[in-house]
């Protein structure tokens, strides 16, 4: 008997007319990759070559669970991999919810989706039961919209639904899966490529069965858990205000992305914080499939012209872009821009980036009310950027040269925008300005998914924490970042496998992940082990990336942003410079194995047994 | 005696910690689906509601059972199913109005909730006491 995983992989050739293949799941792949992010790595390294164009019928999207999906384990999130059209390297995207839970209860740990339908269709999953059906009605509606006509026709509340929004349809390069309310896997684009594929959604119902190897230790394990999460003070913070605690503490360090990241302090900061969305948005905690933590609040606009709209927490990422990076701090008209960008299927970062990106061009007369249809887009006016949310997801004028991302968008405008698009490999930077912290810098440039905060986050490192193998560091200084940083990125490649969210690291510690794993597969994992996993991962991915013609060149471009003197906050007048960068660079090619221009060396990927990749 | 375990929309989170819990105790896996605690998610997450069997006073499943296999545990407070006089007859199963009666189809008999033998792990797994063991 199979434990920890649902042992079959479901394959949906969207091109063939009877394209639907069950396989088993190969168990010893499984050993090798674990889950999530390492089924979506090998997967996508062996099926989507450097000629696959991501908008393309021959690009996959792949919904990977994990050993721990499913079960008691805390904090279950599902994880979308395909090539993404806004970097062209490979892209994991997560959400929670209720969704991969439920895949696999239908039976399969991974669902793959290849091909392009010839018609608008939707993938419906009940058990074994699996359906490619006519999406025709459901073409042009917003997500939510979706849900209900999908509910109402398969008479069903309870199953579980991922989609897309019109952006996702126009192939949108920063367009989202939505996961049913309030859950989104944002980052990348996912969303294009279902829209490319003509998939509107998936929905599934499975009422099978999860068992883990060792009920006991497992039982045990999630205990622990529960009770590290209850003692831990970040884990607290997470339950009381959910990420909102970040917005005070990104103004006081100086990361805040305010006026398109010119400034790391925005004055307004509170009018979107904790105390001002607990009092006026906030209703109750919600949580997300087997979280203690439950760190989403949902709550009801309750002023003004939106009032009784249901909307969610506003994440610290969204009230950083949204809000800071285009200066706006009126409360309520930044939670309807990010139900806006989840009804219409918009990444809230790359959105928010871009339209404070598009601001800082007309206060600098690169852009006028000739080239942005009559909007007046000056820094805090809130009504043009719901307005521009509109026109990017719908690509209508000039939010089509907007859908296309940050960078392609600052080539094509000219006249100097490229010095101000705040981007890495083609992705939006999110609302961690790194200037005044050098690990954060080599975190988000060495981020295998372009410019991404959630591959490593040393800042907390920066700030005071110790991490498992150091103490705190100062956070100006380049030495000792390149071995946090490679520690972080081995260990969230670890979790993102597991398919577990990354805020229960702020209770859940390190040898209790590999307990649950453990107990869950049988195998004895523990924590070093894991970070084999996670570095073996990481290379493998890097090897894609290689392939895709990364390089130290990609790795050491900055924003010319972050090469300007930071005008305020503890870390004020800090600025990166190409020579400290690639020094930092060194030590982390060094670090990590990989030769000067970023390569993995043989031996290291014999060490990782990748040695299939070595002729490569 | 009549003991139950009330759920209460407040607190609920949503989480379904409480489904997994259940299912692990009854039927040896994760299976929420199976459950016999079920969280239904209203006005776009506003409300988790989760429903459980009352342990009614006046039960209808044990009104309608023609074979006398639903009985009033009086020790433990709950309404009981006897898995050697269930014959499987599924009257039991519409007759009751919140749902709290389901069908195992692997055993072919009614199960529902019996109060763990009076210490529920929904209870127990709880992170926000949205479920409470009352009476």
């Amino acid at each position: 008997m199979v434990h920890a995983y649902a042992g079959k992989i479901l394959r949906v050739n969207l091109s063939e007319k009877r394209g639907i293949r069950v396989e088993p799941l190969d168990m010893s792949f499984a050993k090798k990759f674990l889950g999530g992010k390492g089924f979506g790595a090998k997967l996508l390294y062996d099926l989507v070559g450097p000629n696959v164009d991501p908008l393309g019928p021959d690009n996959v999207v792949m919904y990977c669970t994990g050993p721990l999906t499913g079960t008691l384990a805390p904090t279950n999130r599902y994880c979308i991999v395909t090539k993404s059209p806004l970097t062209g390297l490979f892209s994991d995207s997560y959400a929670g919810g209720y969704f991969s839970q439920e895949l696999k209860y239908a039976g399969y740990d991974i669902l793959m989706i290849s091909g392009k339908a010839a018609r608008p269709v939707y993938i419906w999953i009940d058990d074994e039961d699996i359906e490619v059906r006519s999406a025709d009605h459901l073409w042009g509606l917003d997500t939510y919209q979706t849900y209900d006509v999908l509910k109402k026709e398969l008479e069903d509340e309870t199953m579980k639904i991922s989609c897309i929004g019109p952006a996702g349809e126009r192939m949108v390069k920063f367009a989202l899966v939505d996961g049913d309310y309030h859950r989104q896997a944002g980052r990348c684009g996912t969303g294009a490529v279902m829209g490319s594929k003509n998939l509107k959604a998936v929905v599934v119902r499975g009422t099978g069965e999860i068992s883990v190897a060792d009920p006991k230790a497992f039982d045990e394990a999630v205990w622990k858990c529960y009770g590290e999460i209850r003692e831990s003070l970040g884990s607290q913070d997470y339950t009381r205000g959910g990420t909102q605690s970040f917005t005070a503490f990104a103004n006081d360090q100086g990361f805040f992305p305010a006026k398109n990241f010119q400034d790391g302090f925005f004055e307004k900061h509170e009018n979107l914080g904790l105390e001002s969305q607990r009092k006026h948005l906030w209703l109750r905690e919600y949580g997300c499939f087997a979280c203690p933590i439950h760190c989403t609040k949902l709550g009801m606009i309750r002023r003004g012209k939106w009032i009784g709209t249901v909307c969610d927490i506003i994440e610290y990422e969204s009230v950083g872009l949204l809000g800071g990076s285009c200066e706006i701090d009126f409360l309520e008209a930044v939670a309807y821009a990010n139900l806006l960008c989840d009804k219409l299927g918009l990444d809230t970062i790359s959105t928010g980036n871009i339209i404070g990106f598009a601001m800082e061009c007309y206060e600098r007369g690169i852009l006028d009310k000739s080239s942005t249809d009559g909007l007046d887009l000056t820094f805090g006016n809130w009504k043009a950027q719901l307005d521009l949310i509109k026109k990017i997801a719908y690509r209508e004028g000039f939010g089509d040269v907007l859908g296309d991302g940050v960078m392609r968008a600052s080539r094509r405008i000219g006249r100097g925008a490229e010095d101000i698009a705040v981007h890495m490999k083609g992705m939006e930077a999110p609302a961690w300005g790194p200037r005044g912290s050098a690990g954060m810098g080599l975190a988000l440039a060495t981020s295998d998914r372009g410019c991404d905060h959630q591959r490593g986050w040393p800042i907390a490192y920066e700030t005071g924490a110790s991490w498992p193998f150091g103490g705190p560091l100062d956070r100006l200084t380049l030495e000792g970042k390149a071995k946090v940083i490679k520690w972080e990125q081995d260990h969230l490649a670890a979790l993102y496998s597991l398919v577990v969210c990354e805020f229960s690291r702020s209770g859940i510690s390190n040898d209790t992940y590999a307990k649950l794993v453990s107990a869950a597969t049988g195998w004895n994992i523990d924590y070093l082990g894991l970070l084999h996993y996670g570095e073996r991962i990481w290379n493998l991915i890097r090897m894609f990336s290689i392939r895709e013609g990364i390089g130290r060149e990609q790795d050491a471009f900055l924003p010319k942003r972050f090469k300007e003197p930071l005008p305020s906050g503890p870390a004020k007048s800090h600025k990166f410079t190409d020579e400290e960068f690639n020094k930092m660079l060194n030590d982390y090619y060094e670090e990590r194995g990989w030769d000067n221009n970023g390569k993995p060396r043989k031996q290291k990927l014999r060490e990782l047994e990748l040695e299939d990749l070595t002729t490569s | 005696m009549r003991k139950l375990v009330s759920g209460y929309f407040d607190l609920c989170t949503g989480c379904r910690i409480c489904e997994l819990a259940c299912s692990a105790i009854k039927f040896g896996a994760y299976t929420p689906r199976k459950a016999h605690v079920a969280i239904s998610i209203e006005s776009q997450g506003l409300r988790a509601q989760p429903t459980i069997c009352i342990q009614c006073q006046n039960a209808p499943c044990l009104r309608a059972c023609p074979t006398d296999a639903i009985q009033r545990d009086e020790k433990i407070g709950a309404v009981v199913i006897s898995e050697e006089k269930c014959t499987g007859c599924r009257m039991c199963i519409p007759a009751c109005p919140i749902k709290a009666i389901y069908f195992n189809a692997t055993t072919r008999k009614a199960t529902k909730c019996d109060l763990c033998n009076g210490d529920p792990v929904c209870v127990k797994y709880c992170p926000t006491k949205a479920l409470a063991l009352i009476g």
